[in-house]
């Protein structure tokens, strides 16, 4: 684990994380030694009593390599056995064991075949009779528990490992088999099955695995199980999803999901999350789009676009415009269209070898949502109800009006400004001058703990035969807000999917599509950035209602916060998306399949501020104002598809080979209505005295891809994933377009492998996999490379004018991400214990940025590829335990941890870019160059940064130091499931270490007019000369030492401080109803319960909340209450 | 294989997209005369919005203007006389005008390329890009001196070059506003190019020539800039002082050579109006509302202008005692979508003055030029000039007529002190009043850092880091 130690300093910040690791390693260890203790290989000692006989069958099979087939009952704990043998042979073993017991047995080729003696003697006989010689035909079928047919089911037979695959009816043959031979059938998604061969013609069961080794690993275009996966890959699955009040379901995974680091922008409903994936790989410029570092998103197989569908000229709503305001994304995101209860399980592909198939798109890692399909069996009706209020999570303890009067005063006195306490400059100070000094406001008790109601409602029908199945949902949600006013966001959303097998089962068809509605009428502005708002403010509202602007000689002497009120902001999207796969098996393991997917997005917005809503003077007419804007985003997607699948030799191959066409098309207007003459009219722009469209655009995306991925496993043992594709992209010049990528990943089985399994018998799995891969990034904006003139909507002498769209470069070519990835799974305890553990290293180079230009040239940038090579490297692991599985109770423990570290490894002539103050070459991209603070001088009482130069006076850049990299050095959750009897609590622990900025910095300098600040400032300032102080003196704004200093303190470290935080993000409390009382009521489940979210939070960081930093709103802390019915 | 090849081929195809239909690629842009006219027009469309900062920057880095007690750091700062390198605040000249000249330089390569246009058409559309590359690199090389000399829109020849002097960028400017003069039309075209009309809104031969008198009286070409002025006074058909003082600055006034219209529809007239009057008392931040006029620059009226009176407003709280602030109101309209303003660029008085001044500083026939004084005095409701005659007394009398005259007007008093000499004897006694510390450094812009970290042939103007 070498490799992370980059720098020696940085060791004390590696202990917590190592401590983990080290217990990885100790149990590891433990092992080994525990297993050389008893490493033999054909006798067997054992000495136990009173050990139920499955035990003793296991630990006699973990020395011999021998296999035990048995019928059920062996497996009852009523048989407990006590043997003791030194050395023995197999022989002799079993017959001490199975001495007095109602069972035969019979080894044959190492398999110990055990039956009940009463139950089947012609079998015992049968065996016993035919060992060796007879030779039989065997056929037989497999199916799922509906009875439906399991196509390529691999049956293998564990003497020798070869096999057959199952056909397009679940059938299998062979024309000779030796009796008694031991079969294994495995599928992926499907717990193993190990059959004897007895008759001429089986059946065979395979339940379904939900978690565990076998269960489905979605990689896209194709499904493995986690036995066999050799990329890195994790699932979070639908009832994590539904256990949380969330609408938006990337928040619920949130800590849950190592290498996956989403944080909350806003409390607000329908806010954007940030999403990191294995950290940033590429550098955001203006010319790259917001989402140019988000994963790709396939909901599906429908590509789902991460962009915001808010208008990008003017935002309406809270959630603003799409830009990034105080290095946050803004605007509605676009998740808040998904319901959360219409999905079924969330994949995330992380590693080159996972998320090679997707090339280009998959650079930053893929995250595919599957939706909730139709099982066979009974009609079901399932309905679930909950609500609940919000609260904000944390409230800063900011000054009273006398402190802050006397806060006031103080900057005054300092600035030496009390001269200007005349009539003639009230303006300049109303609240000294001009508003009522025995009023005070706790402005965060009106703007943002204001009651509100979280409702969920959600019902859907699921049902089918074995031929087609179905599944309708339906829900609404409406999450409403803490600010004043009845504010929501609603949203209202169809799902359906349905899937038919023909009668020859070899036709299956797949629709699914789904619909929402979403209704937001959200304020323009979040007026959390208002708490700071002098204590003695005035009155929001006068006596009539009216909003009040404590008007001095006709002017507004503050911004009342609540001038939204006034306005009206309105964003109504419709969002639709459905996809239609065939599959067609044209002859025994060949098959064709095409996906055709389609999506809409559309977001109609308005925006309506009327005079009122201005402060006063405010009767101009022009001001009056409606913006109506209008966004669509349709992506339509073909992939037609082949696969081939065939065992040769011991092994399993997989061909596919497949092809992409995608096409999104976006639009956007916007119409700016204004000069109305009365409010009254200002909805209807045909009473406008002037309109114009301030905004159109049009962009067309187009992508072209073929791929091929060849897969091979031997024995289940060793396994070979080779990837390989060819991209376009329309984002690119002429002669740029295509770019090649692939990936190999390969795994070993090592628990297969009879050498380990003589040296590690507890070791129930062991797999280590390796993959290399290099994927390709097209994220940036459309057209780059052509040269452009674009209308500004303004006409000149009736001439719409026409501006240079941007600096053209018809040379760039595909940004590339070669990914390493070495991983280690191991299941032990009966594989009660899963334990995965990941080193990556993926490397970005050919940045696609835009190449800074100093203005003179006309643009500050061009669109081109950088030669700076990021580096985003870290360690993931994740535990899953059955802690305890006991009849009534259950607890199940799920921890994941993942050390993210960044490094801009090289970027040769960066001295010569506008980045040479940015980055720094061997730092993180989130290191940033700062002065070196170091306090307050006790002397002048200003904020004082470290100096080369003999007269103190700091010089940029040379006096600017590298800082720490401003954001996360680990993070992770621990899940926690315990059912007990009716019971069921669920609860996740996310903590995140990290740095941020000081809650010093969400306040302009203290002292400043209408400015309130925290206590914790008042209480640590520079009073006068001598004092040891942390914040530096007051000023009212027009000091100018102290605005400098203030600005130094700003960019320096000092600013930089632990942010990192501890969060019970989610408890869930159900109670599910005894059987006797639902047989009463004729329902199949009911329950009740309890969720919430956001609980509790545990932090050093003095500012609002450490997810979301500054003064925005934090995130919300939910409770809801609510029932669940099935019948 | 044929299957194959046909396969990908229609692929790539398949990825080579058109134009986005809301976008107009280039070369087609300049081959059709509509969409070329576009691209020239939608510079004035540009300039208008954010060119009004001039004004307000240069009046208060000289006497001009006050700000109160607002706590806008940028403003301060200017009005200090502490302009910083590393703040993106002071870059503004610098950029709207390196902006412009890419477009312009833009057109002029494009205009050369296109066969598609007929000549009269053409030529005025070259000619407006001249007389716009002309006029900014007029403006940079007044902020700060040596400048780099930008002549093509390839970036990878631009992206490195080093300043050039002063000399050669006004050699540069004289050719260009010559090549303008000879290109561009004697009278105002629509947006058809060809079709006369009233509007000012378009640079003509006339603007070239007014804008040529002014490069000549800063270079000291007096013989030059008397000549120029002379021949656009001489067009008294189309040019001549307003009698009004209210109406001076009202859209397409007798005495306008170039105005901006305002790009419809808009809600307001002028950015200067919307700027510097005040309906409220001053604010405390942001750009707008926050400058008054200095008491300097109120007593140096001389008592009875009427420009003290016309284009002075006051705001007077209502409360006791009643307090008036003052500001500037050349434009009279504050807000309203009713357009009866443009902004002013050139204007006749400016060719008086250029001519009294180039005529005195010739020495030879100081009475015409008292002449031209008096035009603009008598305008102001002032008498004739009575102080004596010669030459210093009268070039005081014409610098301090351009003062009341075109104060808060594009920084002509601001470049008026430094081109003269005069600016170390007036800032050094002003920038202390001020609360700044003045050197004859600050005459100069800095070259915005960000430049300089480019661009590592740039080098920084004295006395900035």
């Amino acid at each position: 684990m070498k490799y992370i130690f980059h720098e020696p300093a940085a060791y004390c910040r590696w202990r917590k994380c190592l401590l983990i690791m080290r217990l990885t390693i100790i149990l590891l260890i433990a092992f080994v030694l525990h297993a050389g203790a008893r490493g033999t290989a054909q006798t067997v000692t054992l000495s136990v009593t009173n050990m139920p006989l499955e035990k003793v069958c296991k630990e006699i099979e973990h020395q011999t390599g021998y296999y035990f087939v048995y019928a059920k009952d062996l497996t009852s704990e009523s048989h407990l056995v006590s043997v003791k043998v030194v050395s023995a042979s197999i022989g002799e073993t079993l017959r001490q064991l199975f001495y007095g017991l109602p069972f035969s047995w019979q080894v044959i080729n190492r398999v110990v075949v055990v039956n009940t003696v009463k139950a089947n003697p012609r079998m015992v006989e049968r065996l016993s009779s035919s060992q060796g010689e007879k030779m039989m035909k065997v056929e037989g079928i497999v199916q799922n528990e509906d009875g439906q047919p399991i196509t390529e089911a691999s049956v293998t037979i564990r003497a020798t490992g070869k096999g057959t695959l199952t056909n397009e009816n679940g059938r299998f043959f062979f024309p000779s088999l030796e009796a008694g031979s031991v079969l294994v059938i495995s599928h992926i998604g499907y717990s193993d099955q190990i059959v004897l061969v007895k008759d001429n013609f089986l059946t065979v069961n395979l339940p379904v695995a939900v978690k565990g080794l076998n269960a489905t690993v979605v990689k896209g275009y194709y499904k493995t199980s986690n036995k066999l996966n050799t990329g890195s890959v994790a699932t979070v699955s639908g009832e994590d999803i539904a256990r949380q009040p969330v609408t938006d379901p990337l928040l619920a995974l949130e800590g849950r999901v190592p290498g996956l680091y989403i944080s909350q922008t806003s409390g607000a409903p329908g806010a954007y999350s940030t999403i990191q994936l294995r950290g940033q790989n590429s550098i955001y410029t203006s010319a790259k789009p917001i989402t140019a570092n988000d994963p790709l998103f396939i909901v599906d197989g429908v590509p789902f676009s991460s962009q915001t569908l808010t208008d990008p000229y003017y935002g309406g709503g809270l959630l603003g415009r799409p830009f990034f305001v105080g290095g946050q994304r803004q605007g509605m995101s676009p998740f808040n269209y998904l319901n959360p209860a219409d999905i079924e399980r969330i994949d995330i592909l992380k590693d080159g070898d996972a998320t090679a198939i997707y090339g280009s798109r998959g650079a930053n890692g893929v995250i595919i949502i599957t939706t909730k399909k139709g099982k066979v069996g009974q009609t079901k009706i399932n309905i679930n109800v909950s609500t609940g209020a919000s609260k904000v999570t944390r409230k800063l303890d900011l000054l009273n009006t006398h402190q802050y009067l006397n806060m006031r005063y103080e900057a005054l006195k300092n600035d030496n400004f009390y001269q200007y306490l005349v009539p003639e400059y009230a303006m300049y100070f109303p609240d000294i001058m001009i508003w009522d000094s025995t009023r005070y406001t706790d402005w965060q008790k009106v703007l943002i703990s204001q009651p509100n109601n979280f409702t969920n409602a959600q019902a859907s029908i699921s049902g089918g035969n074995t031929s087609t199945q179905f599944a309708i949902g339906a829900g609404y949600t409406r999450q409403g807000v803490v600010f004043p006013g009845r504010y929501a966001d609603q949203k209202g959303s169809i799902h359906f999917s349905l899937s038919n097998t023909s009668p020859n089962n070899r036709l299956v068809t797949q629709l699914s599509a789904f619909y929402s509605y979403d209704n937001s009428n959200l304020p323009g502005v979040d007026p959390t950035q208002n708490i700071t708002l002098a204590p003695d403010a005035p009155a929001l509202f006068d006596a009539n209602g009216n909003l009040n602007w404590q008007v001095f000689n006709g002017g507004a002497t503050f911004d009342n916060p609540l001038s939204y009120t006034a306005a009206y902001a309105r964003a109504i999207s419709h969002f639709l998306s459905g996809n239609l796969q065939l599959n067609y098996q044209i002859f025994s393991r060949l098959h064709l399949s095409s996906n055709f997917g389609f999506s809409r997005g559309q977001l109609n917005q308005t925006n309506i501020s009327p005079s009122n809503s201005f402060p006063p003077p405010n009767d101009f007419p022009s001001l009056r104002s409606s913006v109506f804007g209008s966004t669509e985003i349709d992506t339509w997607i073909i992939e037609p598809q082949a696969s081939y699948l065939a065992r040769i030799g011991k092994g399993q191959l997989d061909l596919l080979v497949g092809g992409t066409f995608q096409e999104n098309t976006a639009k956007s207007n916007t119409v700016i209505a204004t000069g109305f003459s009365s409010d009254a009219l200002i909805t209807n722009p045909l009473a406008a005295s002037s309109s114009k469209v301030a905004g159109n655009n049009f962009t067309l995306y187009r992508y072209n891809a073929f791929y091929g991925k060849i897969n091979y496993n031997w024995k289940e043992t060793y396994l070979l994933n080779i990837t390989a594709r060819r991209d376009g992209s329309s984002r690119f010049g002429p002669g740029k377009q295509f770019g090649n990528f692939g990936a190999v990943g390969i795994g070993w089985v090592f628990s297969k492998e009879r050498f380990i399994q003589d040296i590690l018998p507890r070791l129930d799995f062991g797999k280590i996999r390796i993959s290399y891969g290099s994927t390709g990034n097209d994220q940036i904006i459309d057209y780059q490379y052509m040269s452009t003139y674009t209308p500004n909507g303004l006409s000149y002498q009736g001439v719409t004018g026409l501006y240079p769209t941007r600096m053209p470069n018809p040379y760039f070519a595909w940004e590339r991400v070669n990914k390493m990835e070495a991983g280690l799974d191991i299941g032990i305890l009966a594989n009660k214990v899963l334990i995965s553990v990941d080193y990556y290293r993926n490397r970005t180079k050919d940045q696609l940025v835009g190449f800074p230009l100093p203005y003179f040239t006309g643009f500050t940038n061009v669109q081109g590829n950088l030669p700076a090579l990021i580096q985003n490297a870290g360690v993931e692991c994740g535990i899953n335990t059955t802690a305890i599985k006991k009849r009534d109770l259950t607890w199940n423990i799920a921890v994941n941890f993942s050390l993210p570290r960044n490094k801009l490894v090289a970027y040769p002539g960066i001295e010569k870019t506008s980045y040479a103050t940015t980055y720094a070459v061997g730092h993180s991209i989130f290191s940033r160059f700062v002065y070196h603070y170091i306090g307050v001088d006790p002397q002048t009482g200003l904020y004082r940064v470290l100096s080369k130069s003999s007269n103190g006076i700091p010089k940029f850049p040379e006096d600017l130091i590298v800082s720490k990299p401003i954001t996360q050095s680990y993070h992770g959750g621990i899940q926690n499931t315990i059912i007990y009897k009716g019971f069921q609590l669920d609860f996740l622990i996310q903590f995140v270490k990290q740095l941020g900025y000081s809650y010093i910095t969400s306040f302009d300098r203290p002292g400043i007019m209408n400015q309130n600040v925290p206590v914790l400032i008042m209480n640590n300032h520079w009073q006068k000369a001598g004092d040891a102080a942390v914040v530096q003196r007051f000023t009212q704004g027009s000091y100018y030492p102290a605005d400098q200093a203030n600005g130094l303190f700003t960019s320096s470290d000092g600013v930089i401080v632990d942010q990192s935080f501890a969060r019970l993000k989610n408890v869930n409390i159900s109670y599910h109803l005894p059987g006797k009382w639902k047989d009463k009521a004729s329902l199949q489940e009911a329950s009740l319960f309890v969720q919430c979210q956001n609980l509790l939070t545990i932090t050093k960081f003095a500012g609002m909340d450490p997810e979301t930093g500054g003064l925005n709103l934090p995130p919300m802390r939910t409770i809801v209450l609510g029932f669940n019915v099935t019948f | 294989m044929i299957y194959m090849a046909w396969f990908v081929c229609s692929c790539k195809k398949f990825v080579q997209i058109p134009a986005p239909v809301t976008q107009l690629v280039t070369t087609s842009t300049f081959s059709n005369s509509g969409s070329a006219t576009a691209a020239v027009t939608s510079l004035y469309t540009q300039m208008q919005f954010s060119s009004f900062n001039m004004s307000q920057t240069c009046g208060l880095l000289s006497d001009e203007l006050n700000i109160g007690l607002t706590n806008n750091t940028s403003l301060i700062h200017y009005f200090k006389n502490a302009m910083a390198s590393s703040s993106g605040t002071y870059a503004g000249p610098w950029v709207e005008a390196y902006k412009y000249i890419y477009q312009a330089n833009t057109i002029i390569e494009q205009l050369d390329h296109s066969n598609a246009l007929n000549k009269a058409i053409k030529d005025q559309l070259e000619g407006e890009a001249k007389f716009v590359r002309g006029f900014w690199f007029f403006y940079l090389v007044n902020c700060y001196g040596d400048i780099p000399l930008v002549l093509s829109s390839d970036y990878t020849i631009n992206a490195n070059i080093a300043r050039s002097p002063k000399n050669k960028v006004y050699q540069q400017i004289v050719a260009d506003l010559t090549d303008a003069e000879n290109l561009l039309s004697s009278n105002y075209v629509d947006g058809t190019d060809t079709t006369n009309t009233s509007e000012r809104v378009r640079p003509t031969k006339w603007a070239a020539i007014s804008l040529l008198a002014r490069v000549y009286l800063y270079t000291k070409d007096f013989v030059n800039a008397e000549k120029m002025s002379t021949i656009v006074i001489n067009n008294n058909s189309v040019y001549g002082i307003v009698d009004s003082l209210n109406d001076v600055f009202k859209a397409n006034s007798k005495e306008t050579i170039w105005q901006l219209a305002v790009p419809l529809p808009t809600t307001i007239n002028t950015q200067d109006g919307y700027n510097f009057i005040l309906i409220v008392p001053p604010a405390s931040g942001g750009t707008a509302n926050t400058s008054l006029i200095s008491s300097m620059l109120l007593d140096s009226f001389e008592t009875g202008d009427l420009r003290r009176i016309k284009w002075i407003g006051a705001y007077t709280t209502k409360g006791i005692p009643a307090i008036s602030y003052y500001f500037p109101y050349k434009y009279k309209v504050y807000r309203s979508s009713n357009v009866t303003e443009y902004t002013m660029i050139l204007r006749l008085a400016e060719q008086y003055l250029i001519r009294a001044e180039a005529r005195a500083q010739q020495g030879s026939n100081l009475n015409d030029a008292i002449a031209d004084l008096n035009m603009i005095r008598h305008r102001a409701g002032l008498a004739d000039y009575m102080g004596t005659i010669d030459k210093t007394s009268i070039l005081a009398a014409i610098l301090h007529e351009r003062e009341v005259e075109f104060f808060c007007e594009w920084g002509h008093r601001w470049f008026d002190l430094i081109r003269t000499g005069n600016s170390n004897a007036v800032m050094s006694v002003i920038t202390p009043l001020k609360g700044g510390d003045w050197s004859s450094d600050w005459q100069l812009f800095p070259i915005p850092q960000g430049e300089i970290n480019l661009d590592h042939n740039l080098i920084q103007n004295p006395g900035y880091l």
